[in-house]
């Protein structure tokens, strides 16, 4: 017999919103940079990711998540450190499985925000 | 070194090649999950270490089904709602919170009460040693007149912990409540006996207005201590938030008393029903502070400050529904503010000045004058301020000496 959870945390897409909002307001989203940065896989010494501004994701009806945010990447390249700010929408999917939620990135879209001149 | 326009949207297409269907497939990266500390419930208790296990998005909803303990659960569709939250909390796990209250509610009532007896013979007749007490004095059973009697009653009522079922509307039934009675009874009466010689020798000399030819005597006739175990079969409580906690009352309660106290049928029968009432009637509400109050959301490192609003049940859970705000998010503001201080480095900058960005979130604060950010302490970035950069109100607050300092030096 499936087990049901003891609780069940129901929250609309507006109250995340502003959490993430909070986050970055609080703690310039700290922990969700190091979470995006993990799933990105440029959490390493030569490469890093900082949010510009605070996240916004949208549930879409077919279960998956619409996340839009603006981020600084820079990375070493041949010893050049490279950077630029982006505007990235992603397309995920997530679900648990053995004690572990898993990111499906289905789909990216990226926008440069500012241009090599700055 | 700025990365070329054309350098992005190679990577945009080497991402969009990576992850397509024809090719490897989508990307999958996991994460491990965090675990949520509830705090605790009530003062003394512990705190619940909760694992989250299941996830499911619809549209415009996120829902999080969470366990005491780690495994995959199954998490059905969660009702519509139109609050921010909906907490849906199982019996078991309502009972566990409820049980964690309930360790700080106090469990003991004590109460009191006086039973009159309209027959005083039905005493006389349980207690017939009282009666040796009067005529050991050398009175004449025939000259004792009772006036009335009673009984009375003091009793600690000691509750256990419940078990609780949740039912329709909010409410849930509480079974199998171990109740302990220790109780102090003392029947007594009021007799009339005729003055004896001495005293209305005394009476005669010294007459006082009014005085009465007889004495009255309050007899005990017993003095009672009674212990009992009964248990609450069946009672309703309804769920309600008061000041932001969830409360658990009682509205009626179901029990078998039955009190083998050696005293006369009716007196037994009131008392009975004395306590039931007080048993219902002091039954301690159970307050549970919802650990959602404080709560501390994982990942993003914030809490939000909760209003709880409705409280919805059906057989088996309970629904609780709030709003939610964050302290850290304003409410829009317009027009935007041209100058934007560094609260920590105490700097203020132009809208646009190229360091403006390193200042951290938190330690923002946008003003609509330069004048006010300099009264306030700050000095002029040396990018975009730099004539102000050694701008100091803090000695006399005031921003036209400091600028006039600032130019002298200039």
């Amino acid at each position: 017999m499936d087990k049901e959870p003891d609780i069940v945390i129901s929250m609309k897409e507006g109250a995340i919103n502003r959490a993430l909002a909070a986050s970055f307001y609080a703690n310039q989203g700290n922990g969700l940079t190091a979470l995006l940065s993990k799933a990105l896989q440029i959490d390493g010494a030569d490469r890093g990711l900082r949010l510009l501004d605070p996240p916004m994701v949208v549930m879409l009806d077919d279960g998956t998540t619409v996340a839009t945010f603006g981020a600084e990447a820079w990375g070493m390249v041949l010893g050049v450190r490279l950077e630029a700010d982006v505007s990235a929408s992603a397309r995920l999917g997530a679900w648990i499985a053995d004690d572990q939620a898993l990111m499906e990135i289905q789909d990216i879209d990226l926008d440069m925000i500012s241009s090599p001149a700055g | 070194m700025r990365t070329p326009r054309f350098a992005v949207s190679l990577m945009e297409g080497a991402l969009r090649g990576i992850m397509s269907r024809q090719a490897a497939g989508s990307v999958v990266r996991s994460v491990s999950l965090p675990t949520i500390t509830i705090p605790p419930v009530a003062p003394g208790a512990s705190e619940l270490e909760v694992h989250i296990t299941s996830l499911m998005v619809r549209e415009g909803t996120l829902a999080l089904g969470a366990s005491n303990e780690p495994g995959e659960t199954v998490l059905a569709p969660p009702s519509p709602h139109s609050q921010d939250l909906m907490i849906r909390m199982t019996e078991p796990f309502l009972e566990r919170l409820l049980n964690e209250a309930w360790d700080s509610t106090p469990h003991v009532a004590e109460v009191r009460r006086r039973f009159d007896v309209p027959d005083p013979r039905s005493l006389l007749d349980v207690f017939k040693g009282a009666m040796d007490v009067l005529l050991a004095r050398g009175l004449r059973r025939d000259r004792i007149r009772v006036d009335r009697s009673w009984v009375e009653a003091d009793a600690v009522l000691q509750y256990s912990c419940p078990s609780v079922r949740l039912l329709e509307g909010g409410r849930v039934e509480i079974t199998a409540c171990p109740l302990h009675i220790g109780a102090r009874l003392r029947p007594r009466m009021e007799a009339a006996t005729p003055r004896g010689f001495l005293r209305w020798l005394k009476g005669s000399l010294m007459p006082r207005k009014g005085r009465e030819q007889e004495e009255k005597e309050v007899v005990d006739l017993a003095d009672l201590s009674k212990e009992q175990d009964l248990r609450i079969v069946k009672a309703t409580a309804r769920l309600s938030i008061e000041g932001g906690d969830l409360m658990v009352k009682i509205e009626d309660v179901d029990m078998d008393v039955r009190l083998d106290w050696g005293l006369p049928g009716d007196v037994i029968e009131k008392i009975s029903a004395w306590i039931m009432e007080q048993t219902a009637e002091r039954f301690p509400p159970i307050r549970v502070r919802l650990p959602i109050e404080s709560i501390m959301i994982p990942v993003l490192g914030v809490s939000p400050v909760v209003r709880l609003n409705e409280l919805r049940g059906g057989k088996g859970y309970l629904d609780v529904h709030a709003d939610v705000d964050f302290i850290e998010v304003p409410p829009p503001i317009s027009p935007l503010p041209r100058f934007l201080a560094d609260g920590q480095l105490m700097l203020v900058h132009r809208e646009g000045c190229p360091t403006a960005h390193q200042v951290p979130e938190n330690a923002k604060i946008g003003y609509f004058s330069l004048y006010d950010a300099l009264h306030d302490g700050y000095r002029g970035c040396p990018d975009c301020l730099s004539i102000y950069r050694h701008a100091n109100t803090t000695e006399d607050g005031d921003v036209g000496r400091s600028v006039e300092r600032v130019m002298k030096k200039v």
